[in-house]
């Protein structure tokens, strides 16, 4: 049986480096997995060239040649069809895009049924608009906040998670954690100018990611002038993973509104990295935004905080107590192994296909 | 049994044979008693209301207007081929109406023939599908990534029953990559038969060949290749006849042949004449020269001149040659100016007695082609179509018209997508 994703971008060296990229890859290990040898997920998606690569057994990404939309962006390939047309189901990733709203047009029209889910990555409301999502067999949210930003409750499921546990892994060596770690996109909403003015200025933080704002990037250099702040914008999975391990704890601190002024609806509908953090053993700390409550038990895992003085402290407290930050990652750990790995999120969202397949 | 026909346009708002072929159908079905609803658009100019026919669907006139903006026509085309979503809303309102049996689908450019055919098979409603022209791949002709849609729904089309007037035209169909896995029903086009009371005027009375053609005079109507072929017979020697070319004329570069080529004493251009007034006209001629155009998938035009005696000089290539035996019930011609010339050279020189061919011509199309004959034919295609049908689920009515809708919608977007030059949008988007 073959399972078909169909997203706008890809997670590859050469496309975006972010959640909304990484997640359909883990979901379809964990649901390739749940499937068995005899299934294929293949992840179709849309490139400058045409080409098809194994990423994991039985996970195949195929990178269609797209025509570019308006704004020169990569929209669709002439093969989706045939991309999609052997598949039994088809998960229509990044939902609320030009692209996917097609994606979605073509596989019903071609009696596919049809799963979709939300990244947050919104650059057109038409078929939001207009329905699309109660045309769909199932809506895939991972988060209840996630789910309640959509304007259905009807056909809508919550699987949170999807982290690769068996990559983001505790060390095994002894390692001297001596970092606070941010991981993601370099972009206003996600609050790193809070992160960076909270941080006492002899504990080290690094930032890790693309920036994708310059003014913002140049305000947060500015920002950390007498700061012990390193950033680091081309850490491949290997050298993030022992950032992870080597830091106190992840902070994610988004926010509703930015340094500028935007305000943002839907910042964080999961946050990847909290989950990669946990994964590898080191505590994670947000703010009390979107969805990243539902995945740090405060106190627990992690803490959630609501000012920028409260993330002081909580920073100040961590960096001097290693047996509590050792206890905090270990129930970290156990989260993931129960309700956040990529495997967990995997078995259940097969479960989902087999009621839609069913029903279909 | 009770039918609904759906169709681009529906007499007396007609262009051609298509459409006057589908209400000589619905006439004869209900003489045999069999229900049917006609479904076709908002006349273009005023008719009375008729019993039966529901003139509630949208036509997008690609056959008059043709704007000077590539935005508008590629938005045109496809409302015409893909959807037009309000012309789905009304066939569901007329399905749930009047419930047919079986859906006998005629010319659906348009109106958004694609999604209305797709609404019939989600709703589960039997197809029949007549083609006089290659409409399935006319439809799915689509460029960008509107294309996609119509990839998607080929699938629909293997629980069609079809019936088709040519091999020709499944042929065009397969040739344009579409494949036709359901049965195929090769039934030629009709005449209504005449009046033996009509008298027909004695072969090249006075020893003068005269020789009509109708329809639209233009090239690709083959309108050049007669008056080639007269400036042929007229060099070498030949004055004993004369083509008469009915219709509108639709090319002004024929006038100038005519003249450059100095034929003005031998072809005449006789106007447009109404359909009505055309057939009596036949059994004044001895031959009607059917170069038509290189695609011709089967015209009525030849077989009512055949029924009136007058011989049929009709290309090799056409829908209508695939029916007809050279020599015995007409003559074939390459499509050329030479072709037919040497074809109208041998009848002049004798060698080819007309009466004979005239006479055969009348009696088989009398027969064999006559719409109360063939009838039968169609009525079983369509009980085969009901008694064989098996949808693979029914979709709810609000989800069939709630596609068509966003796929009329995202598609218009995409399309302007494509022509549109706008701001690189990465900072509007919102990511993990």
């Amino acid at each position: 049986m073959k399972i078909a994703f169909v997203t706008p971008q890809y997670f590859d060296g050469r496309s975006y480096v972010g959640g909304g990229e990484r997640y359909p890859v883990n979901l379809a290990r964990g649901v390739r997995d749940a499937l068995g040898d005899r299934s294929i997920v293949e992840i179709v998606s849309y490139g400058q060239y045409d080409y098809t690569t194994a990423l994991f057994p039985g996970i195949v990404l195929r990178v269609l040649r797209a025509n570019r939309g308006s704004g020169q962006q990569l929209v669709l390939s002439p093969q989706l069809w045939s991309a999609i047309s052997d598949a039994a189901l088809v998960h229509v990733h990044q939902v609320f895009t030009r692209s996917s709203e097609m994606a979605v047009i073509v596989a019903k029209h071609g009696g596919k049924p049809v799963c979709v889910t939300d990244h947050g990555g919104t650059s057109s409301t038409l078929g939001l608009n207009l329905g699309l999502l109660d045309l769909v067999d199932r809506v895939i949210a991972y988060s209840d906040f996630g789910a309640r930003q959509l304007p259905t409750t009807e056909n809508v499921e919550v699987i949170p998670g999807g982290v690769d546990g068996s990559w983001f892994t505790p060390t095994r060596r002894d390692v001297t954690r001596d970092r606070f770690l941010y991981v993601g996109r370099i972009m206003p909403h996600k609050g790193i100018d809070r992160l960076i003015k909270a941080v006492p200025s002899h504990l080290p933080l690094t930032v890790c990611g693309k920036p994708y704002n310059k003014q913002y990037f140049r305000l947060l250099v500015n920002l950390s002038a007498k700061k012990r702040v390193e950033f680091v914008t081309d850490a491949d999975d290997i050298a993030l993973r022992e950032l992870y391990r080597r830091s106190w704890a992840t902070v994610l601190p988004s926010v509703y509104r930015d340094c500028f002024g935007n305000t943002f609806r839907a910042p964080e509908l999961m946050g990847f990295s909290l989950l990669e953090s946990m994964a590898c053993g080191t505590p994670a700390i947000c703010s009390r935004v979107g969805a990243m409550p539902e995945f740090v038990l405060n106190g627990v895992t992690g803490y959630i905080f609501d000012s920028v003085d409260e993330l002081t402290d909580l920073l100040t407290n961590l960096s001097r107590n290693p047996e509590l930050v050792a206890r905090l990652g270990r129930h970290a750990r156990e989260a993931i192994d129960s309700r956040f790995d990529l495997s967990v999120a995997g078995a259940r969202m097969t479960e989902v296909y087999r009621r839609v397949l069913e029903t279909a | 049994m009770k039918v609904l026909i759906v169709t681009n346009l529906y007499p007396p708002d007609v262009l051609g044979g298509y459409e006057i072929g589908c209400s000589q159908v619905v006439r004869s079905l209900q003489e045999r008693s069999i229900e049917t609803r006609v479904l076709t658009t908002i006349p273009r100019r005023s008719v009375p209301s008729e019993a039966g026919t529901e003139r509630s669907l949208r036509l997008t006139d690609i056959y008059v207007n043709t704007s000077r903006d590539a935005l508008i026509n590629r938005l045109d085309q496809f409302e015409s081929q893909v959807v037009n979503s309000a012309n789905v809303y009304a066939l569901l309102k007329t399905l749930e109406d009047f419930e047919p049996d079986v859906a006998y689908l005629w010319n659906l450019m348009g109106i958004g023939g694609l999604s209305l055919f797709i609404a019939l098979r989600q709703r589960g409603v039997p197809c029949v599908w007549h083609l006089m022209d290659p409409v399935p791949s006319l439809l799915l002709n689509l460029e960008g990534p509107i294309s996609l849609i119509g990839q998607a729904t080929t699938g629909h089309l293997d629980k069609v029953h079809w019936i088709t007037c040519s091999q020709r035209v499944i042929d065009e169909v397969r040739a344009s990559g579409l494949t036709l896995r359901g049965p195929i029903h090769l039934i030629p086009n009709w005449t209504l038969g005449y009046p033996d009371s009509v008298e027909r005027r004695p072969y090249r009375e006075d020893g003068v060949l005269r020789v009509l053609s109708a329809g639209r005079v233009s090239r690709d109507k083959g309108s050049d290749v007669l008056v080639e072929a007269a400036a042929l017979l007229k060099e070498w020697g030949y004055s004993n006849f004369s083509i008469d070319l009915f219709g509108t004329v639709g090319d002004s570069s024929i006038y100038d042949m005519i003249t450059t080529s100095d034929v003005g004493d031998l072809v005449k251009l006789k106007g447009f004449r109404a359909h009505a007034d055309m057939l009596r006209t036949y059994s004044d001629y001895d031959v009607f020269a059917f170069p038509t155009w290189k695609r011709e998938p089967f015209a009525f035009s030849p077989l009512e001149a055949a029924t009136l005696g007058c011989v049929n000089l009709i290309s090799r290539d056409c829908g209508n040659a695939e029916w007809m035996v050279d020599g015995v019930h007409c003559l074939k011609a390459e499509r050329t100016g030479s072709g037919f010339a040497q074809a109208l050279r041998s009848i002049l020189d004798g060698d080819v007695p007309l009466e004979p061919i005239g006479e055969r011509a009348k009696n088989v199309v009398s027969r064999d082609f006559h719409l109360g004959r063939l009838m039968p034919k169609i009525e079983n295609v369509l009980r085969e179509a009901i008694s064989t049908n098996s949808p693979d689920s029914e979709t709810k009515k609000m989800e069939v018209y709630h596609l068509a809708r966003l796929t009329e919608m995202v598609g218009r977007a995409v399309i302007e997508d494509e022509f549109e030059r706008g701001t690189d949008s990465w900072e509007r988007l919102l990511w993990l």
